[in-house]
């Protein structure tokens, strides 16, 4: 489908995919980001396009909006892409591009995770927009994710701001049918454009150098701007009212008009697509003409309180939740209880052949995520069980370690944190252990880094363990400083950082590198950086088994005959080990029935188990 | 407007979004009017729970096709909205079961991945049967196999599993698309000759 090269052509995209058409169709001349659910597949897809662009991930959020700023100087488009949270890591050069403005069209895409799918949190990012004043666009579906993103370029340059795009997760992973005209996938000519850039920089230290003399008068500048997005917002014709029954209005915008436009199709609409700041003349209008409205938004009450702001109150949030994802059942009930359907037959109760029973289906077993069979963390944070350490954690996969059965990780709040925490807990003394950070690979990049150096400079005693798997495993494998890849280029020594001489170079004496394939060893090492009063480091060494490619070390491991169902095995909670519940051990220390575990067909040969069961009753199987 | 809506679950490394792709691609290829639907990822391929939807969408007419605003459907599916659901892993399919109406098609893997809640013996693993009396409360069109068994036996592989239940769901409900449009969508992608295979498997099952 990417070699199609037509001038109009009908694709399935996701909102991500279109976004990155989007960019592409727009000549998108740097994309940066860092990897984050539901944002990471936009740069993977436009770097597939070969627009022509430069598609490349960056150590973390701020970095990648800081290259987007100095592209924008640079007189070329660019577009940075984060989820939620991330937004918050560049929310400092965010905050101050909004006064500066742009050259180049600056295009923020921020994917937020309301019901928080893989998040810690579910933060609505539309307040960002009236945080820094800054405008905002929000697609309902994957056609506008892709029109919208090229006109938030065109945005960006008319009104000199930085443009946020703001998708949620149903946005961001649904797909639907584009329809694209132009040549696709679009493609500029590089040379052409390097010729255009040659030598054209221009210094603007008024528009740009923010000390207080300058920026006080961009300060003003962005607020005017704001009065000229208003009347953008009203006339543009992104902003639009649909007039049906005059009875029933809802003004919505993003994945909660699809919802809204599915379940009370026969109400008045004010569809907001340029959702910040709002099209005040036409919510006055829509007020005036249709009786009952209703503002359906997911999360925070954002329209809710702007109209509000306008003298205008109307009801919202009364029927709606503020934490969660909605649904088309949400909405339905939240209609509902506004009396949308008073006297009126709901489609589902129209047509009789769809009775449920909502009980069905409650107390089912539940199922957790679960980290991979032969995952290299999973001696890690089983050593960390038995050595019963505090221990500060982070965010990627390894979070896993802190559910059952491991249960081996006591936080996990911000990308970045453990060190910091780990430094703090430890000054605390509230453990008579020594305290424990742990962190992956990427993480370490992103924002660990600097804590490790802030541990060393202000003498912190605390053992920081590096899960190093050569990959954002997490988010689906993306590489990073430590792996010498990225999207634009193949992986190679000379862009590979290593993690072991950044921590030498902090001057951190002890640093131990165990391979954690290795249970017996990986325990001693553990129990040797903890025994140590120094500040000290743990690396491991082995690859994820997944990316870049699946690993299967050949070998398997078997449960013998003999096995009395003890549970050792079990805590480690790899996936390839199970219980066999018609099989029962002989004699277990009570002399209670046991059922006995096997290990099934996925297992992949770590070998972590057999070191587990001090009993000898694994062993590898023998391929004649 | 007419809708047919089909939820797919299962976990993650089933090759659950796949199937939703292969079907939304071969509406894209089809007569059919529009499609839409929802894939839920992230952590997705560490046991985790995974669902993908799919939505066809019929018009009366060319000017309701053509509105853009009429064009607008959720990716998502109410309670009660699936003419057919496949689910990959039987525990699961009582996950989906807010899904069914007493018309919607059931078709599952009867092969069980254990939770660790249940690995750990914290809770039991529903029996087949109670399963399937679950769902018999709300639709008689229940099919049920060890399609884990099937795809290794025929391909030595699990890989295919997914394909075969498509093939099944072709086999068992009316879907509004044709079988050639899947097949061709089949025939474009990686490990065609297998899947295409595999298809017609779960059509004669």
């Amino acid at each position: 489908m990417l070699n199609k090269t037509l001038d109009y052509s009908k694709l399935l995209l996701t909102g991500n995919e279109a976004i990155a058409l989007g960019g592409a169709r727009a000549g998108v001349f740097t994309a940066v980001g860092y990897p984050g659910t539901p944002s990471s597949e936009i740069l993977p897809y436009l770097s597939k396009l070969k627009s022509g662009a430069i598609v490349n991930w960056s150590i973390n959020e701020k970095t990648a909006l800081e290259i987007a700023i100095g592209t924008s100087i640079g007189c070329k488009r660019a577009m940075f892409t984060t989820k939620h949270v991330g937004l918050n890591v560049a929310s400092d050069p965010l905050m101050t591009l909004a006064l500066t403005g742009v050259r180049g069209g600056l295009v923020v895409v921020t994917a937020d995770d309301p019901g928080m799918h893989s998040s810690q949190n579910e933060q609505d990012n539309r307040l960002y927009s009236k945080f820094a004043k800054i405008p905002m666009f929000e697609p309902s579906d994957s056609q506008e994710c892709l029109d919208f993103t090229s006109k938030a370029f065109d945005v960006s340059e008319e009104f000199d701001t930085p443009v946020i795009l703001r998708t949620t997760t149903r946005i961001s992973h649904s797909r639907s049918v584009v329809v694209f005209s132009g040549k696709f996938p679009p493609k500029k000519d590089e040379k052409e454009e390097l010729e255009n850039t040659k030598n054209t920089y221009k210094k603007d230290i008024e528009k740009f150098v923010m000390v207080p003399v300058y920026a006080r008068k961009r300060h003003k500048a962005a607020l005017e701007r704001l009065k000229r997005l208003i009347d953008f917002s009203n006339g543009s014709g992104l902003n639009s009212i649909e007039y049906n029954d005059k009875e029933f209005g809802i003004i919505t915008s993003g994945i909660s008009y699809q919802y809204a436009k599915e379940i009370a199709p026969f109400s008045s609409f004010l569809k907001l697509s340029f959702s910040y700041p709002l099209p005040d003349l036409l919510i006055k209008d829509f007020v005036k003409n249709v009786k009952n409205i209703v503002i359906i938004e997911e999360l925070e009450p954002f329209i809710q309180n702007e109209i509000a702001s306008l003298g205008i109150k109307l009801k919202g949030k009364e029927y709606f939740p503020r934490n969660g994802e909605l649904n088309p059942d949400i909405v339905l009930s939240g209609f509902k209880k506004a009396g949308f359907f008073k006297g009126k037959k709901t489609d589902k109760e129209k047509d009789a052949d769809k009775e449920f029973d909502i009980s069905l289906g409650n107390n089912l077993p539940p199922r957790f995520p679960a980290l991979c069979s032969g995952c290299p963390h999973t001696s890690v944070f089983y050593a960390l069980k038995k050595l019963k350490v505090p221990v500060m954690g982070d965010i990627g996969c390894y979070t896993l370690g802190a559910l059952p059965p491991l249960s081996a990780m006591d936080s996990c709040i911000s990308m970045g944190l453990a060190f910091g925490a780990a430094q703090g807990l430890s000054l605390t003394k509230s453990s008579h252990k020594k305290t424990v950070g742990i962190m992956g690979d990427s993480t370490f990049f992103h924002s660990g880094i600097t804590s490790l150096i802030d541990a060393k400079y202000n003498n912190a005693k605390f053992t920081a363990i590096i899960l190093d798997n050569s990959t954002t495993a997490m988010t689906g494998g993306q590489d990073h400083p430590g792996t010498g890849g990225n999207l634009s280029f193949n992986q190679s020594i000379s862009n590979k950082i290593d993690i072991k001489k950044i921590i030498e170079g902090i001057g951190i004496e002890e640093i131990f590198v165990i391979d954690p394939y290795n249970y017996n060893e990986t325990f001693k090492t553990l129990k040797k950086a903890l025994d140590s009063n120094n500040l000290n480091a743990v690396i491991t060494n082995r690859p994820c088994v997944l990316y870049p490619k699946k690993i299967d070390t050949g070998k398997k491991f078997k449960i013998t005959d003999g096995c009395t169902g003890c549970d050792l095995c079990m805590q480690t909670g790899c996936p390839s080990i199970r219980l066999s519940y018609g099989k029962t051990g002989g004699k277990s220390a009570n002399a209670e029935i046991k059922p006995i575990p096997f290990i099934d067909s996925s297992c992949i040969g770590c070998s972590v188990c057999k070191d587990i069961c001090v009993f000898n009753f694994i062993e590898e199987i023998k391929l004649s | 407007m007419k809708k047919f809506n089909i939820a797919i679950i299962g976990l993650g490394g089933q090759g659950i979004i796949t199937m939703g792709t292969v079907m939304k691609n071969a509406a894209l290829n089809s007569d059919l009017q529009d499609v839409s639907g929802s894939e839920r990822r992230g952590g997705a391929q560490r046991e985790g729970y995974v669902e993908t939807f799919v939505k066809y969408i019929f018009y009366e007419n060319a000017a309701e096709m053509n509105s853009p605003r009429k064009n607008m459907h959720s990716p998502m599916i109410e309670s009660g909205g699936a003419n057919a659901l496949i689910s990959l892993e039987p525990l699961e399919t009582l996950r989906g079961i807010k899904y069914l109406n007493k018309n919607s098609i059931v078709i599952f893997n009867k092969t069980p991945y254990i939770p660790i809640s249940v690995r750990m013996g914290k809770t039991k693993y529903p029996e087949i049967s109670f399963i399937v009396s679950e769902l018999q409360k709300v639709t008689k069109h229940i099919y049920y196999y060890d399609i884990d068994a099937i795809s290794l036996e025929k391909f030595n592989s699990l890989t295919q599993k997914n394909i075969i239940a498509l093939g099944i769901l072709f086999a068992k409900a009316d879907i509004p698309i044709e079988r050639s449009a899947v097949e061709s969508v089949l025939a474009e992608g990686k490990g065609a000759e297998n899947n295409l295979k595999a298809f017609a498997l779960g059509l004669n099952l």
